[in-house]
């Protein structure tokens, strides 16, 4: 059931102060885009909300609007009971503050203290006082040994916090945040959903991850095409699957692979690695396979030019047609040693590729054969329409136009997005332009191809057809996640990384039994297999009893 | 710096015009290209001063961090904007340096080598324009989160600039070096009684 298009008659605000009302607000991007459509909703003092949807609905919009960022044009909104707008006192930003999904764009100074500090100083606060906030700040992030490291060398995960430090420190009334868990690994997830969980103001969460929002938020407004489709419960939201399905939120697929009990599969507390450490005459490793390995590392370590160790005595095997998948918290060496695997960083040691060593000359080889698809398609997509990006690899291969016509078709057939052709990728969803750097890889006829992080910030809905897809590809995969539910639905085998080494080795389901080694390795899924299990019941409740 | 430098000495000694009475070295294999021995001593002082330079930036830049370098260069009359110019250049220079790696990077496994043909032309046209849109996009968003934080035009000064005595005898002693290295310099210049 929708709300009516332009009536708030949904679940509500907390009761109390409300501090923002949005009535009628409409805005239109300068191209024409429509981004919203007369919208109407209140959210109150202390309000957890949840703002979802699919890409391209309007959220990242909406916050822009409540902030400020953007101009009102039409509609209005009032905060704390006063009219905002050009012709009144603007949103006060200070008092609410917004987490961006890029936490660089928040590092903009040179040291972690001074992006921290920037706010309060802007406040007019005093150096005295500034000082006390920076460290009370940093420290509820963990980050207080950190404060006089420039901000372009710490991790991803340490970003994400100094940028949440960085706003924490304006004490704001409203905190947004955009997206929060995007590229964090399970522990560094649960580090973050603490912080906000103890945060004392009004949370507004846009985020794809239910199973993240489900312990935070109270409230859920579903955006779709710009307008107000639902507002209810979190508990509504998640128990009923027809909303979830019709926007694009429906998670449930993560069920079919699994059946949601983990607690019935037997726990295996200990592996190894099953590649053996026998030396053949050659001196190098004999695999305990019998097969051929497609690509294969032995003792092979590679350092960053700044000296840091990226990883370090790998033995790793590759068969042909199995589908690996590496995991590992933020930092242990999985996109490290994908680019090994792609031969992009030389290291020490031995690295063959059908039993044939690889060296800087012959990679040009290896990069006929391995398909890429980097974790930010930013990075790989270029060309300004789908069909020059596909047909880029097979144009550098020199391949007669004909073949290269019925590759992009292929190709595209493949990713689902026939009729693609002359759209501009740069336009495109998240999940299109993932699907796009997946067909411009196959375009090329690769035997391996491998993925990094391929659900980042994708929604349930782009997620389900990207797994149905990779489920379709005939080849040898590899696949650098931290989605457990990808993990287990599409890979044979799974390799453990921690600080630059292979830690385990295994089948995949010994490594879902394996609870230790995910909590070891900061890929302790627990909790969400909890929520997990919570939303199941709710769900079946929902639809035994008509709730 | 080092192979502009090289490039002085290589190149000016071989190219300065004659001047009367100057000192010439013509190599045997090469009668058409005398050696200018004004040339090289000008190409000397141009490279003396270059290093020079360097060495006193060295001092400069690399004993204090950069928002208090810039904070005195403030103080003495640079202008804001080019001020945070520099501030956010210096931070997002690493950001773009690796947004354009990885995006080189990915074009590479697509097979990419660079060749003096249209496509080439064409693939580096596209890349460029997708790093300008990226840079772009960038900047919006980064100005976005600085609105946020209560930006109104102005960095807040992280550092507080105080003078003391320490810092006036020290700011004097290097004066009176300063004095001392000029009068020697023009002490030869001085007629001799």
């Amino acid at each position: 059931m929708h709300l009516a298009d332009n009536g708030y008659h949904g679940y509500g605000p907390a009761a109390g102060e409300l501090l923002f009302q949005v009535e009628g607000l409409s805005f239109v991007y300068p191209d024409g885009n429509q981004a919203l459509a007369d919208i109407a909703f209140s959210i109150g003092k202390g309000d957890r909300l949840a703002l979802v949807g699919k890409n391209g609905s309007g959220k990242s919009t909406l916050v822009k609007l409540l902030n400020g960022l953007l101009p009102l044009q039409k509609g209005s909104i009032r905060y704390r009971g006063r009219e905002t707008g050009p012709s009144f006192q603007p949103v006060p930003r200070q008092e609410t503050g917004i987490l961006f999904q890029d936490p660089e764009n928040h590092l903009f100074c040179n040291t972690v203290f001074e992006n921290v500090a920037f706010g309060p100083m802007n406040q007019g606060c005093s150096r005295d006082e500034v000082e006390e906030l920076v460290r009370g700040c940093l420290e509820t992030v963990g980050l207080e040994k950190l404060m006089y490291k420039p901000a372009h060398l710490l991790s991803y995960g340490q970003k994400k916090r100094a940028a949440l430090a960085s706003i924490l420190a304006m004490k704001p009334e409203v905190l947004i945040l955009d997206e929060p868990t995007a590229n964090l690994d399970p522990r560094q997830e649960r580090i973050l959903q603490e912080l906000l969980a103890g945060f004392p103001g009004t949370l507004i969460i846009i985020d794809h991850d239910l199973l993240f929002l489900y312990d935070i938020c109270d409230r859920a407004i579903v955006l779709a095409d710009g307008r107000v489709h639902h507002d209810f419960s979190i508990r509504e939201l998640v128990s009923s699957q027809d909303s979830l399905k019709e926007h694009g939120l429906d998670f449930t697929f993560r069920f079919a692979c699994c059946g949601g009990r983990h607690e019935n599969t037997p726990i295996v507390p200990h592996h190894h690695h099953h590649l053996s450490h026998d030396h053949g005459r050659n001196g190098v490793h004999v695999p305990a396979v019998a097969r051929e390995p497609i690509l294969e590392l032995q003792h092979f370590s590679y350092q960053y030019p700044d000296g840091t160790t990226g990883v370090s005595d790998i033995n790793l095997a590759v068969y042909p047609g199995e589908t690996l998948a590496i995991v590992g918290e933020n930092g242990a060496g999985k996109s490290t040693i994908a680019k090994c695997l792609l031969g992009l960083n030389q290291g020490d040691g031995y690295f063959y590729y059908k039993g044939e060593k690889m060296d800087r000359r012959r990679r040009q080889i290896l990069w006929r054969q391995v398909g890429m698809v980097f974790q930010n398609t930013a990075d790989q997509l270029f060309c300004p329409s789908c069909r020059e990006e596909v047909a880029f690899g097979p144009q550098q291969m020199k391949l007669p136009a004909i073949e290269i016509e019925k590759r992009i078709e292929e190709a595209l057939h493949r990713v689902q997005l026939e009729g693609y052709e002359s759209r501009i990728p740069l336009n495109m969803s998240g999940g299109e332009r993932k699907r796009l750097a997946i067909a411009a890889a196959l375009s090329m006829h690769p035997e391996i191809l491998l993925l990094d992080e391929p659900t980042a910030s994708l929604d349930p809905e782009s997620q389900e057809l990207l797994l149905e897809i990779l489920k379709k590809l005939e080849m040898t995969k590899i696949i650098i996640t931290h989605d457990m539910y990808f993990i287990r639905d599409l890979s044979d085998r799974t390799i453990v990384m921690h600080q630059g080494k292979v830690i385990r080795d295994y089948p995949t389901p010994d490594f879902l039994a394996d609870r230790h080694v995910q909590a070891v390795n900061g890929l302790d899924y627990t909790y969400k297999n909890n929520c997990l299990e919570k939303i199941m019941d709710l769900q079946h409740n929902h639809l035994h009893h008509g709730g | 710096m080092s192979g502009f430098l090289i490039m002085f000495l290589l190149v000016l000694p071989f190219t300065s015009r004659e001047q009367p009475g100057e000192i010439l070295l013509i190599f045997p294999l090469l009668p058409g290209f005398p050696f200018h021995l004004n040339g090289f001593l000008l190409a000397l002082t141009i490279v003396v001063k270059a290093c020079a330079i360097a060495l006193l930036m060295e001092p400069m830049l690399a004993t204090s961090s950069l928002s208090a370098t810039l904070h005195g260069f403030s103080r003495i009359g640079i202008p804001s904007p080019i001020i945070q110019m520099i501030l956010l250049s210096h931070r997002y220079i690493f950001v773009f340096h690796q947004e354009l790696l990885r995006m080189l990077r990915s074009m590479r496994v697509r097979g990419f080598t660079a060749r003096t043909d249209i496509l080439t032309m064409k693939t580096m046209g596209n890349f460029f324009g997708m790093l300008f849109i990226n840079s772009y996009d960038r900047t919006q968003k980064v100005y976005e989160a600085m609105l946020c934080r209560g930006y109104r035009g102005n960095f807040p000064a992280f550092h507080t600039l105080e003078i003391n005595g320490k810092d006036l005898a020290k700011g004097g002693m290097w004066i009176m070096i300063g004095f001392i290295l000029l009068f020697i310099e023009l002490m030869p210049s001085f007629p001799s009684p």
